[in-house]
């Protein structure tokens, strides 16, 4: 080491740090910010899982309505009468393909306000 | 004076800070900012030669560090780990400013004006006035070799620069070092 690395070594070790309360202070309060931001977010997040998660419940309901309504009915899901209103022998084609798309509208808004709160939060 | 929990922050060594900020304590994280933003903000000083620019920075690595603090394997490794974060956001913001690593070719003399008797000969570095005239990288590869005691390799591997280009800026770095002082 020549003596110019030396003294550069020493005028590194030497070198005035900057100490201030207000940067540490100010650090503290961002922190302290994007972890209430956090917070807010994983509850959206949770909440639009809930929002999908029940509308494909509904969605799954609907399909069970069509394949078995006598089961589904008879575990007595209050939704069944209405949903026999619509699509039962007095219906129409165009009020049963109404309460399809609906349903299918629903569960795709959902799934998609879901995945992209999610990304959201992974960001 | 602080106290959070078990910990005595003013009186908790660096690991027991480190180890409760890793479990999202706020506090102990704030003390541990407290502690180190001396050496991370002279750290981005010296890469930056801006000041505001520099405090910016380290407050981003600071968020950085709290965001990751989970991937820190030992307390131990804190300092070289938190450097690596340091530079990191360094060279992204050189790339978000579409810097270029420019040439500065000014050798003029440059010696502290308030030289101490402790320095040899009266030969003390104004250190950040003269990193200001280097070239980004070259105060970059200078800062990490002769300021953090890195080696070349170490270098490499934290800043993803070829060898040979390592090599070359702390060696132009500190011959324009030497040439300012020396024409001082």
């Amino acid at each position: 080491m020549t003596d110019f690395d030396a003294l550069l070594k020493r005028s590194f070790a030497e070198a005035h740090e900057p100490a201030d309360d207000g940067f540490s202070v100010h650090v503290s309060h961002v922190v302290a910010r994007n972890e209430r931001v956090a917070r807010i977010r994983n509850a959206a997040q949770t909440g639009a899982w809930a929002v999908a998660g029940a509308a494909v419940l509904y969605g799954v309901f609907g399909l069970a309505m069509s394949v078995a309504p006598d089961v589904v009915t008879s575990l007595g899901f209050g939704m069944s009468r209405a949903h026999e209103v619509i699509t039962g022998p007095g219906a129409n084609m165009a009020q049963t393909i109404s309460a399809g798309m609906t349903q299918i509208l629903l569960v795709t808004g959902a799934i998609a306000g879901g995945l992209v709160a999610y990304r959201a939060t992974q960001e | 004076m602080v106290t959070r929990g078990l910990i005595n922050l003013a009186q908790a060594g660096e690991a027991a800070l480190i180890v409760a900020a890793q479990a999202r304590d706020q506090a102990a994280f704030g003390e541990l900012v407290k502690r180190r933003q001396g050496w991370a903000r002279a750290l981005l000083r010296r890469m930056c030669s801006n000041a505001a620019e520099a405090d910016d920075l380290a407050q981003e690595a600071f968020i950085k560090a709290w965001e990751r603090l989970r991937d820190l394997e030992t307390p131990a490794a804190f300092p070289g780990w938190f450097r690596r974060i340091a530079v990191t956001t360094f060279l992204m913001a050189k790339r978000r400013q579409r810097a270029v690593f420019e040439e500065i070719d000014d050798a003029s003399p440059i010696a502290s004006e308030d030289s101490t008797p402790e320095a040899a000969a009266g030969a003390k570095i104004d250190l950040e006035r003269a990193l200001s005239r280097l070239s980004d990288a070259e105060r970059l590869c200078v800062t990490l070799n002769h300021g953090e005691g890195l080696s070349h390799s170490e270098i490499v591997e934290m800043t993803g620069l070829p060898l040979g280009t390592v090599k070359s800026h702390v060696l132009r770095g500190t011959e324009k070092l030497r040439r300012m002082l020396e024409a001082a």
